[in-house]
């Protein structure tokens, strides 16, 4: 596996002065996730990930990501392991990967309504006052 | 900055000033909240003055004042840069003269012992703006941050409050502030709230992770245990708990265990980078009702439609605001003269009514349309072709060949068509267009920023590399006709020339068919069929025309 995949490794490995002791520790991602990782880097070799290009060509992740390999890899990991996934592929600096992930979020948000989107991220309700003040400032979206 | 206080402000006072305000104290004169004492000032809100409402929030701030002072919120908190969470604009943090002075600046001068924040923890300082000689200080009308009606109908952190007062200050006062004993010590206190700030996630992080591992384990955690409220034990909101506690063994139902990882991924996992990519994703609709689950959303999801129009705004001059300035300007004929260089495009907004096609041959050409710009002839409305394909090539500088042939009118069919000296059968004679070169023009080619105008005669204002192929519906001239086109862009593979290929025409609606602001857009079918004729037709053998109808009425 080609160590410039995340230019974290690569940046690390070029700066060890011990060639024989190729490690390069990895702390802030947990070993579950970096399995992950690893099996997508080492699929990414043999098939590079398209370039996922906005605005996206379909609102489905299914219709965006046309290579089966890397939509079922997505589609096996729960919600947390996902948002591991972004975690570490933005830490590890792997773009494909990030890429991936954030569409797959994306489409998990995608279509649902303000509530929906809370649960689904664990997010802390607004104000009042505060949600009275975001959709009256998209009016036009929300009066449909 | 335009203070506004709010229907139910509260006084607010701070310690170690003295202060008289006019009028009461509350517009309903309550005045509920205020602690005074003879060395608290109040701070009335101005009852005359009836753009004063508090729309901001403003988290009162705890009294971390070690010194056992009065923990009223009212009395130990620096009345100002924290009420710039109290705010009427979001984006103007500019303070007039009157909103300083007020009605009555002779009862209203205090005196603001700016030693009383020494005190503090958080080092910020209590004036605004930031002088040290009260001889003409201005009357704050706050209301009592430590209220809780305060706090509820505001909707401001204070951390926010004060970001927004320390980019308000003006940068020249930035130099003299430098040599203060107070700025070094906020920087430090900056400082100190940073690695707390990450200290703080961290434990949070760890503490989530810990519980998942006790919850997963159902009970077998190991180690020095404190008691636990068994309240505290739950997956259903794991963020209430406090990050230095540890939990009990202690049986949870099945339910609760298969929550245990459903931590929120907001506050612990992603930073703006990363959201910012997820929103990049995300459609306008979705995008907005995202921003209004919380405000770290609001604030991204608005960041994110910001990036995403640039191209839009810039070949628009919809992000300078003193361009479109110059350009209101010169609708109103200010300072207009012809050899005067300050010129600007003048931004125009295309016409709202959307275009239906439908039932083309060429299933292309069917879906909605937009008007999206213009041509020497008039209004462009365009859509992207189906399935997406974008221009490749870096067309900045781009030639375009109009080839494909525009259709002459019907009457000019009857006229002789010579090509090369020979004349074309009526017969065959379907359809010649001048071939006509069309270079893009920048006129701001000189410009310093050259995202400014540059748009597009054909294309609308989307110039650049990587922008979808359309279908495109516009006006040309056939000879001396102008008619309604169908056509597509097509980009050459060696060359990049995005070229049209034209497959349906239609004559132009004229007043009396419809009304004049109708007949600004493509002839309707609807409007220009007569006879049980096409209003639209195909330039090509066997390719069914389009149904072409105004939507938006």
């Amino acid at each position: 596996m080609h160590p410039k995949l995340s230019q974290l490794v690569f940046d690390a490995s070029e700066n060890k002065e011990d060639e024989e002791c190729s490690d390069v520790p990895i702390l802030k991602v947990e070993s579950e996730c970096l399995e992950k990782v690893v099996e997508f880097l080492k699929h990414y070799e043999q098939e590079p990930l398209k370039e996922i290009k906005s605005p996206l060509e379909d609102n489905t992740f299914e219709g965006v990501v046309k290579q089966e390999w890397y939509r079922n890899f997505v589609q096996e990991v729960d919600s947390p392991m996902l948002f591991d996934l972004v975690t570490a592929a933005n830490f590890m600096a792997i773009q494909p990967l990030l890429d991936l992930a954030c569409l797959k979020v994306s489409c998990l948000l995608m279509g649902k309504s303000s509530e929906e989107i809370r649960i689904i991220l664990n997010i802390p309700q607004m104000t009042p006052q505060e949600e009275e003040h975001a959709r009256r400032e998209h009016r036009w979206i929300f009066d449909d | 900055m335009d203070w506004k206080g709010g229907n139910k402000h509260k006084e607010m006072s701070s310690t170690n000033t003295s202060q008289t305000g006019s009028g009461s104290t509350d517009r309903d004169g309550t005045g509920e909240g205020a602690s005074r004492t003879d060395q608290d000032v109040d701070m009335q809100l101005d009852q005359s003055d009836p753009d004063f409402e508090i729309t901001g929030d403003v988290e009162g701030r705890k009294s971390s004042d070690d010194s056992g002072e009065d923990s009223n919120c009212s009395s130990t908190l620096p009345p100002h840069p924290r009420n710039f969470g109290v705010r009427g604009n979001s984006e103007s943090f500019s303070v007039s003269e009157e909103d300083y002075r007020g009605d009555n600046a002779d009862t209203m001068n205090h005196k603001m012992d700016v030693d009383s924040y020494t005190r503090s923890a958080s080092g910020i300082p209590n004036n605004f703006p930031v002088t040290e000689t009260i001889a003409t200080s201005p009357a704050f009308h706050h209301a009592s941050l430590s209220s809780p009606t305060y706090r509820e109908t505001s909707n401001f952190g204070l951390l926010e409050g004060c970001g927004r007062w320390l980019m308000s200050i003006p940068r020249d006062d930035v130099v003299a502030l430098q040599n203060t004993l107070e700025y070094t010590e906020f920087l430090n206190a900056f400082d100190r709230l940073g690695e707390a700030h990450r200290r703080t996630v961290m434990l949070e992080r760890r503490h989530l992770l810990e519980t998942e591992d006790a919850l997963a384990s159902c009970g077998t955690i190991a180690g020095d245990l404190t008691e636990a409220e068994p309240s505290d034990i739950s997956c259903r909101n794991t963020l209430t708990a406090h990050p230095f506690k540890r939990y009990h063994s202690y049986p949870l139902p099945i339910a609760e265990c298969t929550r245990r990882r459903h931590f929120s991924f907001l506050q612990h996992l992603a930073v703006d980078d990363v959201l910012l990519r997820i929103f990049e994703f995300i459609d306008c609709s979705s995008l907005v009702r995202t921003g209004t689950t919380c405000h770290r959303f609001h604030e991204l999801t608005n960041r994110s439609a910001d990036q995403r129009v640039v191209s839009l705004t810039d070949g628009r001059l919809l992000r300078s605001a003193m361009k479109m300035l110059r350009a209101q300007e010169q609708i109103e004929g200010v300072n207009v003269f012809e050899n005067s260089g300050h010129y600007v495009p003048i931004p125009m907004l295309g016409l709202r009514r959307r275009i239906k096609v439908s039932g083309a041959g060429d299933a292309e050409f069917n879906g909605i349309y937009f008007c999206t710009g213009s041509n020497g002839n008039g209004f462009l409305f365009t859509k992207p072709r189906v399935p997406e394909r974008r221009v490749k090539g870096d067309n900045r500088s781009f030639g375009q060949t109009v080839v494909g042939q525009a259709p002459l009118a019907r009457a000019q069919l009857q006229h002789p068509i010579h090509l090369e000296g020979v004349e074309i059968p009526v017969r065959e004679r379907v359809l010649f267009a001048n071939a006509v070169v069309m270079e893009e023009v920048d006129e701001n080619e000189d410009e310093s920023d050259q995202r400014d105008g540059g748009v597009d005669v054909l294309f609308g204002d989307e110039p650049n590399r990587s922008r979808l192929l359309r279908c495109v519906i516009s006006k040309r001239f056939s000879n001396e006709t102008i008619l309604w086109y169908m056509s597509k862009e097509v980009e050459d593979e060696a060359t990049h020339e995005i070229s049209q290929m034209f497959s349906f025409w239609a004559k132009l609606m004229v007043t009396g068919d419809a009304s004049p602001d109708v007949c600004r857009y493509p002839s309707q079918t609807s409007i220009l069929s007569r006879d049980g004729e096409p209003a639209w037709h195909s330039l090509t053998d066997h390719i069914a025309p389009p149904i072409v109808e105004l939507l938006d009425d």
